[in-house]
């Protein structure tokens, strides 16, 4: 598809706008228990082009910020603007959304439902089926356009999906946990589907996600916790953040000193050090204590900012 | 590449043939529900002749069973609505229609295909009764096929619409079932499709005329038996519209 043709070209011909701003973003749910604030004041610019990982555990805000973004969910507080538009006025044809669950019918084929899906995104009936030929060519599914989605893996039918989103060429695009319920050789070739996307510069990604191994493929990431922002920068300048090595102890009866920032992560206790030569190191292989040094990674740098465990086993489950 | 949305016809003819398409490949829902239908039908037919057939033959010179086949088109169509409504909620599990709802389809056409979807649905199960026309003793005329036709599709729509209303409100299939019990089936009950409302007590029929099913099947019946009544005709396009405009104001509500 030309650039000409590109749905933010007629709306921001320079592009200058960015793909989403957020000012003091509230969102509150009212329950039977009084009232819970999923989101509590967020402030976001994502300029156009970017791949954003929005990192946190479950609760932490990431779907609500991406229900916002999507036009389901209206905040309650705060200005929010999608391309430069507002949610009230938002021209819906600029988003793909994927959702946590398949949005595909499981009783009709892949193309039935790309078909059906993409004329209610607008493509025209003329252009509809190129359009879905080129999203399954593109997405290696070619091969099964005509198979019911029920008798898909459950990577296929992710990747089937991802499709559906594209259909329309949208500016942004959005992903609410994409790879749930995906083995780790399917989430991974759902990632790199999702770095060809990404590359051809086109696309705006803004993918929710508790995996850090996920997060580390975005050229940014904002951690997310209890509905607030606690940390927004590339993957290596926020490990950076907190130290060169991270100490860990594994031992059970290990009894950390108090006051010099020890957290307890993956069943292991922790620490930011400098390195070897650390005064900390140094001492505790003195005591003949068994520790590992190791870079840092997002979840260390989520337990040290955020205080709650992002959990490795997350990533494992 | 179009950057308009999708028009209203555009986007309701494309919820609509899914619908559609849906229903032809789940057989097992095609027997349920006709079979469930033929079922209470041949017995309620046996088990009230006796006692309702010298009344049914005195007042419209009909069988009982000639009598029932309005009320039995009514209950298929509210089994297949009850059905069709259903996959509504399946549909927000699944996702389908979290996908329409971020779509610039506008919500209108969510509300008018998946009603239509559903009434069409309706419409065909319960409208292959009527092939059953000769073998119980009915004359009925081409315009008085026609008109029982259109009433069926009117009544059809009208519980599709509604159905749909309340599954869209509600959170589970569970509950939905629970709610379709309380409000379709009394409908159905005191809508003189198994017991004629003239001779009933006189708060029963008070509230069997301001049903809008007695309307429905009141259409139906008197095209299928003897002369159509114009009134009932125009009051089950009504329920109709009604009913349309009830699920599209429960589907525009964020």
């Amino acid at each position: 598809m030309s650039t000409e043709t590109r749905h933010n070209s007629t709306i921001d011909p320079a592009g200058t706008t960015p793909a989403i701003q957020a000012r003091s973003i509230c969102k509150e749910y009212k329950s039977s228990d009084g009232t819970r604030l999923a989101l509590d004041h967020v402030d976001l610019t994502i300029p156009r082009g970017e791949w954003v990982a929005m990192l946190g555990p479950n609760g932490s805000g990431k779907s609500t910020l991406l229900g916002i973004a999507s036009g389901q969910v209206t905040p309650t507080r705060g200005d929010f603007n999608v391309m430069g538009q507002d949610l009230a006025g938002l021209e819906r044809q600029l988003i793909g959304v994927v959702f946590q669950a398949t949005a595909l019918d499981p009783r009709l084929t892949i193309t039935e439902n790309l078909v059906d899906l993409g004329r209610l995104q607008g493509i025209s009936n003329d252009g509809i089926r190129t359009r879905v030929n080129e999203a399954l060519e593109n997405s290696g599914l070619i091969d099964r356009a005509h198979d019911r989605v029920s008798t898909l893996s459950g990577g296929l039918a992710r990747r089937a999906d991802l499709a559906r989103a594209m259909l329309h060429d949208p500016a942004l695009l959005l992903l609410d946990e994409p790879t749930t319920g995906l083995d780790p050789n399917a989430r991974q070739h759902y990632m790199e589907h999702l770095s060809r996307i990404h590359s051809t510069g086109r696309t705006t990604i803004v993918m929710s996600t508790h995996l850090v191994q996920e997060a580390e493929k975005a050229g940014r990431v904002i951690m997310l916790d209890a509905g607030r922002c606690i940390a927004d920068d590339s993957p290596s300048d926020l490990c950076e953040q907190i130290g060169r090595r991270i100490l860990k102890v594994y031992q059970d009866d290990f009894d950390p000193p108090e006051g010099e920032g020890w957290r307890r992560l993956d069943e292991a206790w922790t620490l930011p050090v400098a390195g070897h030569s650390d005064p900390v190191v140094e001492d505790l292989l003195e005591q003949g204590v068994e520790l590992a040094l190791m870079k840092p990674t997002l979840s260390d740098v989520f337990n040290r900012l955020g205080g709650s465990e992002l959990s490795m086993t997350a990533a494992i489950r | 590449m179009n950057i308009n949305g999708p028009s209203i016809t555009t986007a309701t003819g494309i919820i609509w043939r899914r619908e559609l398409v849906r229903f032809t490949r789940q057989p097992g829902r095609i027997i349920a529900a006709i079979g469930t239908s033929v079922l209470i039908w041949v017995l309620l037919g046996s088990g009230f002749a006796n006692s309702l057939e010298p009344k049914i033959a005195a007042d419209e010179s009909i069988s009982f069973s000639a009598w029932l086949l309005p009320g039995m088109m009514t209950l298929i169509a509210m089994f297949s609505s009850i059905f069709s409504s259903l996959s509504t909620i399946e549909d927000r599990q699944t996702g389908w229609l979290q996908a329409v709802l971020v779509s610039p389809a506008p919500r209108l056409s969510i509300a008018l295909g998946r009603a239509l979807g559903g009434g069409s649905v309706a419409f065909i199960q319960a409208g292959i009764l009527l092939a059953a026309i000769p073998l119980i003793g009915l004359s009925t005329g081409f315009i008085g096929v026609l008109l029982a036709l259109f009433s069926l599709a009117m009544a059809s729509l009208a519980m599709s619409a509604i159905g749909l209303a309340f599954a869209w409100r509600c959170q589970s299939a569970s509950s939905f079932h629970s709610v379709m019990n309380l409000v379709f089936m009394p409908m159905w009950l005191l809508s003189g499709s198994v017991f004629p409302i003239n001779g009933s007590s006189t708060w029963l029929s008070i509230v069997a005329w301001c049903n809008p099913l007695t309307w429905c099947t009141t259409a139906m019946r008197t095209s299928l038996t003897s002369t159509p009544e114009w009134d009932m005709i125009g009051l089950s396009v009504l329920v109709s519209i009604g009913a349309l405009a009830i699920a599209t104001a429960v589907i525009s509500r964020r």
